[in-house]
């Protein structure tokens, strides 16, 4: 990607603004376009860039971390699970949440550190720290 | 309800304002389910990235408010490659 996006959120009563906007016009770019064909479109994924490593950001509420499996292989990553229900008996007044099993696979345009990955659950969100693999980063030529 | 069923994405819905804030951002509807069991009605409301301690919950004339406020923190110097959703606070009442 070419431009390079200032957000740098100093008013804090404009961050959400910023951050919103941010987010409306980075949407639809071709950044995860190469997609491997075993995937559903959810979760959905947010894709941040900090320093050189990627962050993805996924909203997963609801979800067992014993119901959660990542797995990452060079540039790939998979994220599947299940969201399950367990109300106790009695009757429904309302249902908006989706309950069922998904399965996603991104392929990201950068080569993975699989050892180095973190992955975060909390509070329904699941962070994914992305580092770049240390065979990708530029190094600086000496000059003989 | 069939388990093997495959999730779909649920567009986040909007919160149609009765009054004006003070800052133009985008405010949620949280998806809830409601359930009545003997001695109880509960109330499930899913607002990701909303921390405990950051959901306000009251009741005033007969009117249940839940508000969760999202932690801004941790998106500061971060720059978006690729998004499909968008954040905000999250707001309801029943």
């Amino acid at each position: 990607m070419g431009v390079i996006m200032i957000t740098s959120f100093a008013d804090p009563l404009d961050v959400l603004l910023s951050l919103q906007r941010a987010l409306d016009a980075q949407t639809g770019s071709g950044w995860l376009q190469n997609q491997t064909a075993s995937q559903g479109p959810f979760p959905p994924i947010n894709v941040f860039q900090k320093g050189d490593d990627v962050l993805a950001i996924i909203e997963l509420p609801g979800i067992e971390k014993s119901d959660l499996q990542i797995q990452a292989k060079e540039n790939t990553i998979r994220i599947s699970g299940k969201k399950t229900t367990n109300y106790p008996e009695g009757s429904i007044h309302r249902r908006e949440r989706v309950f069922g099993e998904f399965d996603r696979t991104l392929s990201l345009p950068i080569q993975l550190d699989p050892d180095r990955i973190k992955a975060e659950y909390r509070d329904g969100v699941l962070a994914l720290l992305l580092p770049r693999a240390e065979s990708e980063k530029p190094r600086t030529i000496k000059i003989t | 309800m069939t388990g093997a069923q495959q999730l779909q994405v649920q567009r986040k819905r909007e919160h149609d304002k009765r009054e004006e804030t003070t800052i133009p951002a985008r405010v949620f509807v949280p998806t809830a389910d409601i359930y009545e069991t003997q001695d109880a009605l509960t109330v499930i409301l899913e607002m990701p990235g909303v921390k405990k301690n950051n959901v306000a919950v009251r009741v005033e004339d007969g009117l249940l408010y839940v508000e969760g406020r999202l932690d801004l923190a941790k998106y500061q110097g971060l720059q978006p490659l690729h998004t499909e959703y968008n954040i905000g606070h999250y707001s309801r009442s029943f």
